[in-house]
């Protein structure tokens, strides 16, 4: 049943979400024919755009998840026969499945975007690749990179996504989509404060050295520490928020269901 | 086949059910019958799964309704909730992969019927056009339950019968059928039973040829003395 869900979801998002990659795939095209005569600001648009392909495929998706789960198509989607918890789990498999090969994408226009840059102001290849393997050979460079993109890939969807279930029970019926936004700005502004508050907690990530070291970063910064540095904690509290958020969702959406 | 007891749905302020108890046997025909407000919509979304009691249990045959009942229910909604940009071979399509008992030569004759073409797109067709797509996929599942609520109220009135018919014809013989309607004088020589509704609260659950026979008017005129009553 898991694969025909899968299926179904790509049937009915296949059409605007060629819609958003071939828009940008356009307006990226645009900008690197116009670098040809603005110099490398095209190239830096055409990186933006692609850049901002992540998240408006993530927000797609959202949107699309409150339509066919409390929108218009709801009805269809809950006279199935399948249980609302693995419809809240597929249909969240499947957008992180797409988030992930636009992301692909993305980085691979991005990365096209740096070289047509390199060539632009001749920058010598071998030049930069010997100062990159000096970045990408840090200690703890590699695993900070995956943890990086996989947030991003996966952070908007699982905080997203709970939103649209929470925000459209219970209290939250008669203000439509209008539940869903204050939930998820409600869930933003508390990682913000959060955010702010694991500022002065340890501990913190070494960019230069690479390593975890179990001090805040106040403290970095009171000692007038030169290595740049992340304080962790603020990704322990929101992955413990997230996990929270997913079992609420998936366990409402298996037998909370209301629809207007 | 269906068992309520002490059914009470609320929403807010608004009592929709107050403390409705029926059962319903399968092998026939049910009218669901009432004045507009008295919480037949919402008797049929808590059978069909779409929505939850405030109080109460249901149980449609043995189960609650959830995944297990809407393997075995087929429910047509009063208002319109296919997609409009779909195509009925789409619709058609989503029906048999997501539905064990739905058979799609039956769906395509039912569809022939009506003289709808599955290559066409919702948006394109008329209201009734709409509400007979709805008709053929909901009765080409050959369901234990079938829920229809309102299921000819948008069809023009020549055509009402021959889609009454068509209902009767398609559904699984040993099934159970419940259907809510304003236009009584339609359906109600297919009725086996009839239940009245008034302000969330089962008024009557009787036999409609008894009905008829005791009060010696059709069915349609002895719902016109209890509701203007």
């Amino acid at each position: 049943m898991t694969t025909t869900i899968l299926r179904h979801e790509l049937y009915r998002t296949v059409r605007p979400l060629l819609a958003i990659v071939g828009i940008a795939v356009l307006v990226i095209a645009l900008a690197d024919f116009a670098g040809m005569f603005i110099g490398v600001i095209g190239l830096v648009l055409a990186a933006m755009v692609a850049a901002m392909m992540l998240p408006a495929v993530q927000l797609f998706h959202a949107i699309d998840f409150y339509q066919s789960s409390y929108g218009s198509g709801a009805m269809l989607t809950h006279l199935l026969p399948i249980s609302g918890r693995k419809l809240f789990w597929t249909k969240l498999l499947y957008a992180v499945l797409i988030t992930t090969l636009t992301g692909i994408v993305s980085l691979a226009i991005i990365l096209l975007q740096v070289r047509l840059g390199m060539a632009a102001v001749d920058l010598n290849l071998t030049e930069a690749y010997t100062e990159l393997q000096q970045i990408f050979t840090t200690p703890g460079i590699w695993a900070a990179i995956v943890f990086f993109a996989l947030w991003v890939l996966l952070v908007p969807l699982v905080s997203m996504f709970p939103s649209v279930v929470i925000g459209s029970g219970g209290w939250a019926r008669r203000l439509s989509f209008g539940g869903p936004i204050i939930v998820f700005m409600g869930y933003y502004l508390v990682m913000q404060l959060v955010g702010v508050a694991s500022l002065f907690m340890p501990p913190v990530y070494d960019f230069f050295t690479g390593q975890v070291r179990m001090v805040s970063l106040w403290h970095v910064i009171a000692i007038n520490d030169p290595n740049p540095a992340m304080p962790l904690a603020i990704f322990g509290f929101q992955l413990v928020a997230l996990a929270a958020l997913l079992i609420w969702a998936s366990r409402a959406m298996n037998s909370k269901v209301e629809l207007r | 086949m269906i068992e309520i007891r002490n059914l009470t749905k609320q929403y807010g302020r608004v009592t929709a059910l107050d403390d409705v108890s029926v059962d319903i046997g399968n092998n026939k025909i049910v009218g669901l019958l009432g004045e507009n407000g008295c919480g037949k919509t919402t008797l049929m979304r808590i059978l069909a799964g779409l929505n939850q009691p405030s109080s109460g249990n249901v149980l449609v045959a043995g189960h609650v309704p959830g995944p297990k009942t809407k393997s075995l229910v087929s429910y047509l909604p009063d208002t319109p909730t296919l997609p409009g940009r779909a195509r009925i071979e789409s619709l058609i399509r989503y029906f048999a992969d997501f539905y064990a008992d739905f058979n799609v030569e039956t769906c395509q004759s039912l569809l022939a019927q009506f003289g709808i073409l599955v290559r066409d797109r919702l948006q394109e067709m008329s209201k009734g056009q709409r509400e007979k797509v709805h008709v053929a996929l909901t009765m080409s599942r050959e369901a234990q339950v079938y829920l229809l609520d309102e299921p000819i109220s948008g069809v023009d009135p020549a055509a009402r019968d021959a889609t009454l018919n068509t209902i009767i014809t398609a559904m699984r013989p040993d099934a159970l059928m419940i259907i809510t309607t304003h236009l009584i004088s339609d359906i109600e020589f297919v009725l086996d039973d009839a239940i009245f509704m008034r302000h969330g609260k089962l008024l009557n659950h009787d036999v409609v040829d008894e009905l008829r026979a005791g009060h010696q008017r059709s069915l349609n005129d002895y719902f016109k003395e209890v509701y203007t009553s």
